[in-house]
């Protein structure tokens, strides 16, 4: 589902961010991303959805790269984002209709979607209200919503788990793992190293822009805990 | 005041970016970015002085050089006022830092008083551009006093603070009104629109004067009626210490108030503008899809008009072009000698000039990026061509200006009886020219973007690319303006001038598209919010 080939990404002013790293996640598969703060996790998650462009490498979502062919690859992808950031000035109804407008979704699946995952989500009496009104954590239910009512391949999620209360959060990895049964696959980064642990089929963990560890949860952690495994291996450097 | 002063300088150092601008990596950007901002600054100060120099050689014609100095400070009262109106609501009392700063170990006082000398000092710093042109050609048509230049100074210091004071107790007070937001928006808007409409007509009742010499007695009269306050800060300047004594606490008092006002009421005032506001009655009902296309206009439209701040500052140039014809034509016989002498076939090419300058003084295109803020990740993430969501942005700035434009060559046609050809080129040219400014416009907001503000204000007024476009704007004007005043001497009719002029619309529209289809396209590709 996602293939990255030596993607490097410097920023303006000469900052290497992301330095020639390599990956693929299948599909059906959760993939957890892991690092430091600024280790150039959100850069390379920020490449895969088009958000960045980058120099070096390419990065193919469902074979097809985002580099040359980047609307093709973003009907694939929904990317949530570390901050839900999104426009105040709508109501979340009309947030979601926005999203499935851009993404072309059918009448019948957006209302059966958005009434479906709403419930679930305990926001379906706060879509008429102005977004500027949502607190932190219904605002990232509303992403996570306009993201689920797009049926994408491949999620991408920067922190899903920061912010959200225990309910959500286990509604969360439920979901993942649903998405991912349906053929789906999930590509997050995180802190939390325990749902990492609980969660992932496979991990990477990034350094300074370099992954120094990539492969199945139980390869890469042996009989250790994944926390001992990731102290290790940043204590050692 | 090591607090406020702290605040102050971080507040300024966020403003105008400072940290950019002398950060060595960045410096070749960094500079050429600064000197765009010293040339539209120059350019902006240029224009003042060649309009006092003009209303000091009227003034000086009719024997009442003294005006000048009347003028120029009513011009700034008025200016700080429109500045002042739009920006304190959401500076002061909607502010978006207000969590961080009461989060700090900081009493209100010290917030306050850094966000009231931040206000003082942006406001200085545009005042700057009327006041000094004022003072200079004040010189040049009088006779000046010791006690003149002595006062320059504190003249200078003082006039900002009523305009402050009274448009910031009017958006205080603007808190009140039990509306909910996007009333309260509207409410602004309007309100806004008719301070505007009303410094016209005060305009449009000098001009009705029949005896032109009198016109110049009425001008004094009426600006003291708009600006009391003035008058006396100008006899004070010219010598009467009493009435420059009266100007200093007319000044000085009014703006003690407000800051008493602001100091009792900032929590208050800021608590009360994050009241959420829920719709209790709200059910899931069956929604109905819109096209990719459609569905970004309307979210551009929505944004656009959630904005009282954006639509103000961006109507205003359609609206003022509607205004200006209004007045020509309502001057029309008052200006009979002039046309005598021109010919009435110059009428069709002075409101064609009118009315590009208007358009070429603002778009809603050059803070359309910047005003994503921290969303811009969901246009980048969108399966959109960058072409379409240009497209959608510069709609915006069409659809708010084009029904104007015709309802401009409509006035003009009904009123004047203009030809066919002339109403034509009246649409034409100006639409080209709408067209270079909302391309310039994007590009320019494309070139300069910023998404680390506090208030729409700071994209809409106080950005870069709003200075780059209007000198892009300014730069388009004045070709336009060379080029159809050279064909007019070489062929002395009007088609030829039209043509001309058109063409050069032309290519200054095609220009700009391909500058934005382009180095456009990759600017928007690179930006990294």
């Amino acid at each position: 589902m996602v293939k990255i080939i030596n993607l490097s990404k410097s920023y303006p002013g000469g900052k290497l961010a992301v330095n020639n790293i390599s990956l693929e996640v299948a599909p059906g598969e959760i993939f957890g991303f892991i690092g430091h703060n600024g280790a150039g996790k959100t850069t390379t998650i920020k490449c895969m959805v088009g958000i960045l462009d980058f120099q070096k490498g390419d990065i193919f979502i469902n074979g097809k790269s985002i580099k040359k062919e980047p609307i093709a690859c973003k009907y694939e992808i929904a990317y949530i984002p570390d901050n839900p950031d999104i426009y105040e000035q709508l109501t979340g109804i009309q947030y979601l209709n926005f999203i499935c407008d851009v993404y072309k979704i059918s009448k019948t699946q957006r209302n059966e979607d958005i009434k479906k995952y709403a419930k679930m989500f305990e926001i379906d009496h706060n879509l008429g209200d102005v977004i500027a009104s949502y607190s932190h954590g219904m605002k990232q239910k509303l992403v996570l919503l306009s993201a689920l009512i797009r049926r994408p391949k491949l999620y991408v999620m920067d922190e899903p788990f920061v912010g959200l209360d225990p309910k959500m959060s286990y509604l969360v990895k439920e979901t993942m793992k649903e998405k991912c049964q349906e053929g789906a696959s999930v590509f997050f980064s995180t802190h939390v190293l325990e749902v990492a642990e609980k969660l992932c089929h496979r991990i990477a963990i990034i350094k300074m822009g370099e992954i120094v560890t990539i492969g199945k949860m139980e390869d890469v952690k042996g009989k250790k805990t994944l926390e001992d495994v990731f102290l290790e291996l940043f204590d050692h450097a | 005041m090591r607090n406020s002063w702290l605040l102050l300088k971080v507040n300024i150092i966020n403003t105008f970016k400072l940290n950019k601008i002398f950060k060595r990596k960045e410096n070749r950007t960094s500079v050429f970015m600064s000197f765009l901002v010293i040339i539209g600054y120059i350019s902006i100060a240029a224009v003042a002085f060649l309009y006092m120099f003009m209303f000091g050689e009227l003034y000086s014609q009719n024997g009442v050089p003294n005006l000048i100095l009347i003028t120029g400070i009513s011009i700034g009262f008025i200016f700080v006022l429109l500045m002042t109106i739009t920006t304190a609501n959401s500076y002061l009392f909607r502010s978006r830092d207000f969590d961080l700063l009461m989060a700090l170990p900081v009493s209100s006082a010290t917030v306050i008083f850094s966000k009231i000398v931040h206000l003082l000092l942006i406001n200085y710093f545009m005042f700057l551009l009327i006041y000094l042109p004022t003072v200079v050609v004040y010189q040049i048509y009088n006779q000046t006093t010791p006690l003149f230049w002595l006062l320059v100074i504190p003249t200078f210091l003082l006039i900002p603070l009523l305009p402050i004071a009274v448009s910031g107790l009017l958006s205080f007070l603007f808190g009140f009104i039990p509306l909910k937001q996007k009333y309260k928006t509207i409410l602004t808007i309007i309100l806004s629109l008719f301070l505007v409409f009303i410094i016209f007509w005060s305009q449009l009742q000098i001009s009705n004067v029949e005896n032109p010499e009198a016109i110049f007695g009425t001008v004094g009269g009426y600006l003291t009626k708009i600006n009391y306050p003035g008058l006396l800060a100008a006899e004070g300047m010219e010598g009467n210490i009493l009435k420059y004594l009266l100007f200093v606490v007319i000044s000085i008092i009014p703006f003690i108030g407000f800051v008493y006002i602001v100091a009792a009421n900032y929590l208050k005032s800021n608590s009360r503008s994050r009241r959420s506001e829920t719709n209790k009655k709200f059910v899931l009902t069956e929604s109905e899809s819109k096209g990719q296309a459609r569905a970004l206009i309307i979210k551009e439209l929505r944004r656009y008009f959630s904005s009282s701040i954006y639509v103000v500052n961006t109507i205003m140039s359609p609206v003022i072009s509607l205004i200006f014809l209004i007045l020509l034509i309502m001057s029309k016989n008052q200006l009979a000698k002039f046309f005598e002498v021109l010919g009435y076939d110059v009428l069709p090419l002075i409101f064609i000039i009118l009315l590009i300058f208007s358009l070429s003084l603002t778009s809603t295109t050059c803070s359309s990026i910047s005003i994503e803020g921290k969303q811009f990740w969901i246009l980048k993430s969108l399966p959109c061509q960058t072409g379409h969501i240009f497209f959608a942005k510069i709609l915006v700035n069409l659809i708010i200006t084009i029904p104007v434009l015709i309802i401009d060559v409509i006035v003009a046609q009904v009123a004047l009886h203009i030809t066919i050809v002339d109403a034509l080129f009246l649409f034409i040219i100006p639409l080209l020219v709408l067209l270079y400014t909302s391309f310039i416009g994007l590009y320019s907001n494309l070139l300069l973007p910023r998404f680390d503000y506090e208030n729409d204000t700071k994209v809409v007024k106080q950005s870069l690319s709003t200075l780059v476009a209007m000198v892009f704007g300014f730069f388009g004007f004045a070709i336009l303006i060379g080029v159809g005043y050279v064909s007019y001497r070489v062929f002395e009719t009007n088609l030829p001038v039209y043509l001309l002029t058109s063409l050069t619309a032309l290519v200054l529209m095609i220009i700009s598209f391909l500058l934005l289809r382009f180095h456009g396209t990759k600017l928007y590709q690179k930006i990294h919010p």
